[in-house]
């Protein structure tokens, strides 16, 4: 669709870091968003620079977006450390920053410690951030525990824009099955232990299905195994588009509990299929969706209590069939054309004090 | 190697210039090289220092980026005829309503000098140096002994100071509580910049700021860009990317200046922690692990 007046399309780049051989929410977002100008009628591109996340070598790629020449009408800078990206009319819907160096530097996965050069990288950092998403036109976040964190963090205001998830217009809902579904990528922020070791503190028959690639495949199985429950786990690998609409459409219900997620994908995908979401307190954006006893329930992140969650839904699937329907019912606005719209009057309205 | 073309920044000035003007100039060394207008000579931007200096019009008409110097209302309309990039003030009401670069009068050396240390990071360099989590320094009331005071500024959670001092903690980034004279010297306001409150309440406010890590994280940020505007350095920096004389460089030099944009600096915290930590009889480093 071509926007009613062809003097008003924009040539647009949008901005990202690219983790070589690795796909996972960030890299969907940025292609849907370039989808969704084209849609509206824009010319889109999506330029990506690879990244090295380790402390060594934290600021290359930022340097490297500082130097690139970005010649568009509008620049859209998404995560860390595309945001580095110089242009006059820079717009930045973060995802994430470069989260080992905030919020995850205790995290055992950080390589910031406490030493000279960690201080001095993070302060650097800092200071960088504070200026490269000052010159923004506009600064939206993919949510509000993203702008929570740059608040607490950086100390700068940004406003929340939400999203659909991929496969928003054709998730549907089904009937409510046996098994609760958790699609993540197999790795450790994710937590699928967490949910296996719930289902271990299951006592009925409820099943549970893993889907995604990752590291964590055998180690799962192990645990399964050990904990008596491989026969109640199904870990699929990779599913294909319909496999996985209709692995929502079925399921009982979704559990999703990773650790401080920055959106989180599964939840809307959730919701979109009808479908409440098992979760934990310390998920992050996934709690500015699951409302405790109204669209899901909220655990505190033992398998103790992901498994009490667990066995309630599957001894009460009306419950699960009244909180589905309340999550379907608060998503039912997500859309990408509000979303280019808003991006679009940023990227034409006055520059940032 | 071909030597390399510094882009020129042609001047404009009128017969009696404004005294901030010379302390810009001498800071936009690293960016160009200022040379006065001369009939033929072709620069990469301009600056004429008033509206009526001689030849504006040059500047005006040249079609490369170029900056008007406005001290009053006037200046500024005509700004916005003469179609300017950006206008610079010595004036900082005028810098507020107008949006003008505000170009310091005087150097302030602790701006140039001080690198910010934000709240969480602060928070991390007392977990290591084993100082309390929650360290609030009262700065003004003569508690911390004068040597020590830019170590309590830089590590504390908060802070209460007054006077004179109240820049230097600005571009420290410390959360800083302030009396209202001190924080209308510097330009601060309550709750944008600091916490102004009456000498009663001042500590209460400096330990309740101190345990509020997105208030803290807030004033630091607005704090430190405050502050950036009293160092004649990062002034010179902006004007020159407005006046995108950092494109006009060549490519071996658009690097360093890319470099310079983002206040790359040219050591690390050290030794400069490492002193202020000794002066504080805290232990030395810890190796260069994980905790």
């Amino acid at each position: 669709m071509m926007p009613a007046n062809t003097e008003l399309m924009m040539r647009i780049l949008v901005c990202g870091a690219q983790k070589p051989f690795m796909t996972g929410g960030a890299e969907m977002h940025m292609q849907n968003l370039v989808t969704a100008f084209h849609e509206a009628g824009h010319e889109a591109e999506l330029v990506r620079i690879p990244v090295a996340w380790e402390r060594s070598r934290l600021f290359d790629a930022a340097l490297a977006w500082r130097l690139v020449p970005l010649d568009a009408d509008l620049v859209v800078a998404t995560n860390f450390p595309s945001y580095f990206a110089s242009h006059p009319r820079k717009v930045v819907w973060l995802f994430h920053q470069h989260r080992g160096a905030y919020d995850g530097g205790d995290s055992a996965w950080s390589d910031f410690g406490l030493d000279d050069a960690s201080l001095e990288a993070q302060r650097l950092l800092s200071e960088w951030d504070g200026h490269a998403l000052k010159e923004a036109r506009a600064l939206f976040t993919t949510s509000r525990c993203v702008a929570e964190r740059l608040q607490r963090y950086n100390g700068m205001t940004a406003k929340p824009l939400y999203h659909p998830p991929p496969l928003h217009d054709r998730l549907h809902e089904g009937p409510f099955g046996d098994y609760v579904f958790a699609p993540m990528r197999l790795e450790r922020n994710k937590r699928p232990e967490l949910l296996v070791e719930g289902l271990a503190n299951t006592s009925s028959d409820v099943k549970l299905v893993l889907t995604g690639p990752g590291s964590l495949f055998t180690e799962l199985r192990a645990t399964a195994t050990r904990r008596g429950v491989a026969g109640r786990l199904a870990i699929t690998g990779y599913l294909d588009d319909d496999a996985l609409i209709e692995r929502f459409a079925r399921a009982l219900a979704v559990a999703y509990a990773p650790h401080e997620e920055d959106y989180g994908y599964v939840t809307l995908q959730a919701f979109l299929a009808g479908k409440p979401v098992i979760t934990a307190r310390d998920s992050g954006g996934v709690l500015e969706w699951v409302e405790d006893g109204v669209t899901g329930l909220v655990t505190d992140g033992t398998p103790s209590g992901v498994g009490a969650a667990i066995e309630h839904l599957h001894h009460d699937p009306q419950l699960a069939r009244r909180m589905g329907e309340e999550g379907r019912r608060r998503v039912a606005g997500l859309s990408w054309p509000a979303v280019v719209a808003e991006l679009i009057a940023a990227g034409r309205g006055r520059m940032r004090a | 190697m071909p030597a390399s073309v510094r882009p020129i920044l042609g001047l404009v000035v009128a017969p009696e210039p404004p005294p901030a003007l010379i302390g810009l100039l001498v800071e936009m060394h690293p960016w160009c090289d200022v040379l006065a207008a001369e009939p033929g000579r072709a620069a990469a931007a301009w600056l004429a220092s008033s509206v009526r200096a001689p030849g504006i019009e040059v500047a005006a008409r040249s079609g490369v980026p170029w900056a008007l110097w406005v001290d009053d209302a006037d200046g500024l309309q005509r700004a916005q005829q003469l179609g300017a990039t950006l206008t610079v003030t010595s004036v900082a009401t005028i810098a507020q309503s107008s949006g003008a670069i505000l170009v310091p009068a005087e150097r302030d050396a602790a701006a140039d000098r001080i690198r910010a240390i934000p709240p969480f990071v602060r928070e991390r360099l007392r977990r290591r140096s084993l100082l309390p989590s929650h360290l609030v320094a009262d700065v003004g009331a003569g508690a911390v002994p004068a040597d020590l005071i830019p170590a309590a500024l830089a590590v504390c959670s908060a802070c209460v100071v007054t006077g004179g001092l109240l820049s230097e903690a600005l571009a420290w980034g410390a959360p800083t509580v302030t009396d209202a004279p001190s924080a209308a010297s510097v330009g601060a306001g309550h709750d944008r910049e600091v916490l102004v409150g009456a000498a009663a309440e001042r500590s209460g406010l400096a330990e309740a700021l101190g345990g509020d890590p997105v208030l803290a994280a807030r004033l630091s940020h607005a704090g430190r860009r405050l502050a950036e505007t009293k160092s004649l350095k990062r002034v010179a920096a902006q004007v020159a990317e407005r006046l995108d004389l950092v494109r006009a460089g060549d490519p071996g030099a658009r690097l360093e200046a890319t470099l310079r944009l983002l206040s790359l600096p040219a050591s690390s915290l050290q030794p400069d922690v490492g002193a202020l930590l000794a002066s504080m009889g805290t232990p030395a480093a810890l190796p260069e692990d994980r905790r």
